[in-house]
């Protein structure tokens, strides 16, 4: 995807970027379901960008760039680093730090519930075994969860905790997908650990 | 018919306009407006988790907080509170942070007159500064009706009082367009934004409240015009606060 130059004026939020036919509305932009226009929604410099040519939907993309964004917000579907804040018998709290590459603002509070740590056995899962407080772990949004937190999960071998320290205060090195060791005393400990290099 | 006013200006003149953004550290996003000696701060904190109660947790949620420049807040102030949240609520995209509230402090610098309207452009300007999607811009004008029947535009504090009747009126920003003339016709007429939100205090006639609403309409031109303007010019030009 290209973007195309001498498209760079700057718009604010209601004007009309297109129709709806001939763009997709991308970031800072919206459609207007009773008119089938894309407007802005932000203050900035509009942008259009082309599509690959593989891509069956051949309509440009318009965006609205340059503004000043406001803070990162989970949504269903993205990946967050987390600090388990509590862990209990069948769940584990944990305070979101990132969303995708973006840090959050303000205080967004996920938890992990029992059959969501891990794909497989989830009946068996000890919450004890696979989360402490203090462990970060890169998480993926389930849903909106209630007004209190975010549904979190980690079933999958890319999610789980990313970084861990040891009794002895020394981060510690994953040695399978349940264990870490603390380089310092050679303990190992049990953890749900994400695979490395994802 | 013309009239004298204290300050010399005509019927149709608004005061003197100041907008600046981006002047408070902590907050995600701020604006002050002033029209004349009336001056409003607003500061935007957000998008936070979770909602209100009673609030719809598939939306956003907008929380305004009116703080007077003296003293306690008291039902004015509540009311005030409740308009600027039914109107900001009405130009927000609500669902693009579900289940989140940003929280808009609305802070009284100096009032002389037209308070209401002064606070709505700052805490539009304000969301605009913090990065919130908006549906569109919108502006405040407040429009005074006398004894005899004249109407006047943006009262100080003075003109005000001695007004048998006021309506504080917001519209959304004019339509401007990057396609063609024409095409965004409705049915052969050019495509109406209308008003988002009249209050009025004190009694008028049909007539005079369609009078005031055109007046109201033309210089709501001037104002988005003048909104428009400054937030262009104060434009981030550096990349590290870019979306």
């Amino acid at each position: 995807m290209q973007e195309t130059e001498g498209e760079r004026e700057i718009v604010t939020p209601g004007e009309v970027l297109g129709k709806a036919s001939d763009l997709k509305a991308g970031k800072g932009s919206y459609v207007a379901p009773h008119n089938n226009t894309v407007y802005a929604s932000l203050t900035g410099r509009r942008s259009i960008i082309r599509p690959s040519p593989d891509l069956p939907d051949q309509r440009p993309t318009v965006e609205v760039t340059g503004h000043k964004a406001h803070g990162a917000v989970p949504e269903p579907g993205s990946v967050v680093i987390a600090r388990i804040t509590k862990v209990m018998a069948r769940m584990a709290s944990a305070d979101i730090m990132c969303v995708g590459p973006k840090s959050v603002q303000e205080k967004f509070t996920g938890i992990i519930r029992q059959q969501d740590v891990r794909a497989t056995e989830i009946d068996k899962v000890d919450m004890h075994s696979s989360f402490r407080p203090g462990d970060i772990v890169r998480a993926l949004v389930l849903s909106l969860g209630d007004a209190r937190a975010y549904h979190l999960s980690t079933a999958k071998n890319e999610l789980g905790v990313v970084s861990a320290e040891s009794m002895a205060g020394a981060t510690m090195v994953p040695i399978s997908w349940t264990e870490m060791q603390c380089p310092l005393t050679g303990q190992t400990e049990q953890r749900k650990v994400a695979k490395v290099g994802a | 018919m013309e009239i004298d006013r204290a300050d010399g200006r005509t019927p149709n003149q608004l005061r003197p306009l100041a907008c600046s953004r981006n002047i408070l550290n902590r907050a995600h996003g701020s604006a002050s407006w002033s029209q004349g000696e009336t001056k409003v701060l607003a500061a935007v904190y957000g998008p936070k988790a979770g909602t209100k109660k009673n609030e719809n947790p598939e939306k956003a949620c907008i929380e305004v907080i009116w703080k007077p420049k003296t003293g306690q807040i008291g039902k004015p102030e509540k009311e005030y509170e409740m308009i600027l949240k039914r109107t900001l609520q009405s130009i927000c995209l609500l669902t693009v942070n579900p289940n989140t509230t940003t929280s808009i402090i609305v802070q009284v610098v100096n009032d002389d007159g037209a308070l209401l309207p002064c606070a709505i452009n700052a805490a539009c300007a304000a969301l605009v500064d913090a990065g919130i999607p908006l549906k569109h811009l919108a502006v405040a004008i407040c429009c005074c009706l006398a004894e005899s029947g004249y109407v006047i535009l943006d009262p100080n504090k003075l003109e005000e009082q001695k007004m048998k009747a006021f309506v504080y009126l917001v519209f959304p920003n004019p339509i401007l367009s990057v396609l063609p003339e024409g095409s965004l016709q409705v049915g052969g007429e050019p495509m109406e934004h209308g008003i988002i939100t009249s209050v009025t205090h004190g009694v008028m006639s049909v007539d005079d409240y369609l009078h005031c609403l055109e007046r109201g309409r033309a210089a709501s031109a001037k104002l988005s015009d003048f909104l428009r303007r400054s937030l262009q010019s104060q434009l981030p030009s550096d990349s590290s606060k870019a979306g």
